[in-house]
């Protein structure tokens, strides 16, 4: 008894950091919200690793199965060809597709494809008639939008690719498209007319050979198959080690995944697990969604730290020099070189004279009306009277009435105008996602600075001569990270979701040509490919799970970090 | 108040200025025309039409022009994309079915929302209290674009209440409406919880309770004004998110609204609606947060605005 007043005196003081994490740990929601965070955000970090599937990867003869399936199959684990260089018969194999026993030369008169280009074939096979041999309809450059008369087979630099042949039919809308793997030397030797061209059975193809398993193309000799014939692969390490067809060692050899009765790898049977699923095109859903929840954290990490980084500066800034007047000149020189800043960044985005004009007059209309914008919502606030004597003239005016007026404008909207302006690609993403998100921030920020100043260590920084800039970063900066770190955990679910939502509605970032798929647009595609009784919908609920865990977790964490650092705070909203 | 009002009407045409001509140049430095899909067309047509629209104009003319048609006839010129028809006759047709969206989704919202937050609060930590607010965390976290599917899987397909998507009877409305409302309901039902718990523990409810009046009288009369402050202020963002949500349950329910028509626009380069949607829905904005700026005023005599 006598010594508790000592130990009291011993314990440790404890600062503010350790005072909050100690908070935090109390509350079990925020761990929750902490180990799901840690839990995505390591799974998408290693998601290159650790997902079992190539994400793109389609095995159309898989189809949509619900999660759990088991599926023998050759993945890219075990990428195999046969020879050192893909045969020029793989050619002549999807040739015979157009016509059986002919050797057909096909040559290219008037459109002499260009380095990279595609060049699609579509094929359809009529509904109304399943027995009358599929036909190809057109034959065009994607690119371009030219149609071909004559098929144009191209050397290795060029993908061909090959539509749907089976279940659309004729009128129908777009088939989708599945690709021939590039690479294949190509020979070219006659013309074809492309109306009437008659494909042999569509089951068993070249085609959907190449679409479907183009990781394992082996040569194939064209033996006789039938639709009984059993096909074995045995794989040791990365080598093919013998073929069975029938019990008998095939030499050359193709097959689709669908063919084969078993393969084995070093002895062990290859047999994969889908855990949550494939989609209809036979992609497994847990690779997708696992690198879709890459992108989407990825978006939502770098567009925060791209809105905080801006947020802090301006708020600080602005709440520091809150009193300063600035002088005219220098006005007027920021404005010269905001201007600057904005034409060149529009000429690097727009690639265009107007696109920098554009910019420039944003800005000129910007300046003046921030004179007659104030007040509390951002919306209009004085007086005409007191329209002159504005609060343009400091530091803080400025900045914030610029704020306020960003504030007041329709925000999604402009961020799908600038999406589908300036392109889908990710810098347009963050700069348009960013350049909302830094508003409240500078908000936040500049409120926390206006109390700081105020106190002594502020002063006596300014009196022993550090400069305004040192003072901001070096002082002022410190002290509001505890809010900084706080709304950016809230921030990070709120990119996410307006990345989704972006994505949802069909604005896709798009990286070298190639759609990203979040989990927006995942879900999305889940929800297309809902069917009567909600068959297949596993492949909405799995991406919808994910994501909504994720942004709990997320929102859980922030809500703690909160409490745990302002406690006065608590179960506030 | 009335110079308040005034005063901020005068800005309104500020801000609205400042969207058009953000979406006004933005739309037009974009690259590929609204025309650039129509594959091989003849110079001369090309020509023609651009003369129709305008297009073969300076920049700065067609925006004047533009500007000018927009402030003296309110005509937002012809779409680009729907041939024959002008931007006023597509605003004017989805614009009713978005309203008609937002008011359902917002009453269900705040009939919920209010509701929850009162009953929560009066029986603070009984288990209606811990379930509705935990349902609203559920609603405030879950975007719209996950919880519209999964009702529409529910209702719609596993036990066919509902029809999948369409907007011809109210049953069709349903669903739309409660995904929209939502989040505001959850959010509502938190705000109203923790605005009337404050008001309940202060002094004239003290006193209203000595007097002898009946609980729920104390709570409809005096309590709930107070209580409901947040709310308000809550309404005015809540409104132009319920907006912006819209776009969203408006494709997930295939509504022929007004965000619909945005989104199509927009993927179509159709530069005038697309810039006669931003505007309406700046009207809207703009519009609703005054309201709302005045309704609090109205409701909180603290606040005075000069």
């Amino acid at each position: 008894m006598t010594d508790a007043p000592e130990k009291a005196n011993a314990v440790k003081s404890r600062g503010l950091w350790a005072d909050a994490l100690r908070r935090l740990f109390k509350n079990w929601m925020a761990v929750f919200g902490l180990i799901v965070v840690i839990l995505v955000s390591s799974t998408s970090i290693l998601a290159d690793w650790i997902i079992p599937f190539d994400p793109s990867y389609q095995q159309r003869w898989v189809g949509a199965k619900p999660p759990g399936h088991e599926q023998l199959s050759v993945t890219n684990e075990v990428r195999v060809t046969v020879g050192s260089e893909t045969d020029p018969r793989n050619l002549s194999t999807f040739l015979e597709g157009f016509g059986p026993d002919e050797t057909h030369e096909i040559s290219l008169v008037a459109h002499p494809p260009r380095e990279l280009e595609e060049i699609w074939i579509k094929i359809y096979k009529s509904r109304k008639y399943p027995d009358r041999a599929p036909k190809v309809r057109e034959i065009f450059f994607p690119t371009r939008r030219e149609t071909l008369d004559e098929l144009a087979i191209t050397d290795p630099l060029h993908t061909l690719r090959v539509t749907d042949p089976l279940p659309k039919a004729i009128g129908d809308e777009e088939p989708e498209p599945f690709e021939l793997p590039g690479g294949a030397t190509f020979r070219v030797k006659k013309k074809i007319d492309a109306s009437l061209l008659p494909l042999v059975d569509p089951e068993r193809t070249a085609i959907e050979w190449f679409g479907t398993s183009a990781k394992l193309i082996l040569q194939w000799e064209r033996p006789a198959r039938s639709e009984n014939d059993v096909v074995r692969i045995f794989l040791r390490g990365r080598r093919i080690e013998k073929i069975l067809m029938n019990g008998e060692p095939v030499e050359g050899f193709s097959a689709p995944g669908r063919d084969i009765e078993e393969a084995t790898l070093d002895g062990e049977p290859m047999v994969h697990t889908h855990l949550f699923g494939t989609d209809d095109v036979g992609r497994d859903v847990l690779s997708r969604v696992l690198k879709g929840g890459q992108i989407s954290l990825a978006v939502g990490l770098i567009a925060t730290l791209v809105s905080v980084t801006i947020g802090v500066a301006v708020g600080a800034t602005s709440g520091f020099l809150s009193d300063s007047q600035v002088s005219s000149a220098s006005m007027l020189a920021g404005a010269a070189a905001t201007m600057a800043a904005c034409g060149i960044a529009g000429v690097a985005i727009g690639g265009s004279t107007p696109g920098a004009i554009a910019a420039i007059v944003v800005l000129v209309l910007f300046v003046p009306t921030s004179f007659v914008c104030r007040g509390e919502r951002g919306l209009l606030g004085p007086s005409i009277g007191r329209l002159l004597a504005s609060p343009l003239t400091t530091v803080d005016g400025l900045l914030m009435r610029f704020v306020d007026i960003i504030y007041t404008l329709p925000y999604m909207f402009v961020v799908i105008l600038l999406m589908v302006v300036f392109g889908r690609n990710l810098f347009v993403l963050f700069a348009a996602l960013g350049a909302v998100q830094w508003l409240t921030m500078a908000r936040i920020v500049r409120g926390q600075t206006l109390s700081l100043k105020r106190k002594e260590f502020v002063d006596a920084a300014e009196v022993s001569g550090a400069s305004n800039f040192s003072i901001i970063f070096n002082h002022i900066v410190p002290n509001v990270l505890g809010v900084v770190a706080v709304y950016t955990t809230l921030t990070i679910p709120a990119v996410i979701l307006q990345e989704s939502f972006l994505a949802f509605i069909g604005l896709t970032v798009q990286v070298d040509g190639e759609a990203v798929e979040s989990w927006g647009a995942l879900i999305n595609y889940g929800l297309n490919q809902l069917e009567d009784g909600g068959g297949r919908s596993w492949l909405l609920l799995i991406p919808a799970a994910f994501m909504s865990v994720t942004l709990f977790g997320l929102n859980f964490l922030g809500d703690g970090l909160r409490d745990a650092l302002d406690p006065r705070m608590r179960g506030k909203s | 108040m009335l110079r308040y009002i005034l005063r901020r009407l005068l800005g309104l045409p500020v801000v609205l200025l400042i969207l058009v001509t953000i979406t006004f140049f933005l739309a037009r430095v974009a690259p590929g025309g609204p025309f650039s899909a129509d594959k091989n067309v003849p110079p001369e047509i090309k020509a023609n039409i651009e003369a129709k629209y305008h297009l073969d104009k300076p920049l700065h003319v067609q925006y004047g022009r533009y500007l000018r048609d927009v402030v003296t006839r309110g005509d937002l010129g012809p779409s680009f994309k729907h041939k024959d028809q002008t931007v006023n006759e597509i605003i004017e047709r989805g614009l009713p079915v978005s309203f008609q969206l937002g008011f359902l989704a917002a009453i269900f919202a705040v009939t919920f929302g209010v509701s929850a937050g009162v009953i929560a609060s009066i029986r603070q930590n009984s288990w209606f209290d811990y379930g509705s607010m935990s349902v609203a965390v559920l609603g405030m976290t879950i975007p719209n674009f996950v919880v519209g599917p999964i009702l529409v899987l529910l209702f719609a397909r596993y036990w066919k209440v509902f029809n999948v998507a369409g907007w011809e009877e109210l049953k069709d409305m349903v669903l739309p409406a409660i995904t929209l409302g939502l989040p505001f309901a959850a959010r509502i039902a938190r705000l109203t919880r923790a605005g009337m718990l404050e008001i309940v523990g202060q002094d004239f409810i003290r006193t209203a309770r000595a007097k002898g009046l009946a609980e729920r009288v104390v709570i409809v009369r005096h309590a709930l004004k107070g209580g409901l402050l947040p709310v308000v202020s809550f309404l005015g963002p809540g409104l132009s998110y319920m907006m912006v949500g819209s776009l969203v349950v408006e494709r997930i329910f295939r509504i022929p609204g007004l965000g619909q028509e945005f989104i199509e626009s927009a993927l179509n380069r159709d530069y005038t609606l697309v810039n006669g949607t931003v505007l309406v829905y700046g009207v809207i904005l703009v519009v609703m947060n005054l309201i709302v700026d005045v309704v609090y005023g109205y409701l909180d005599p603290r606040i005075r605005y000069d």
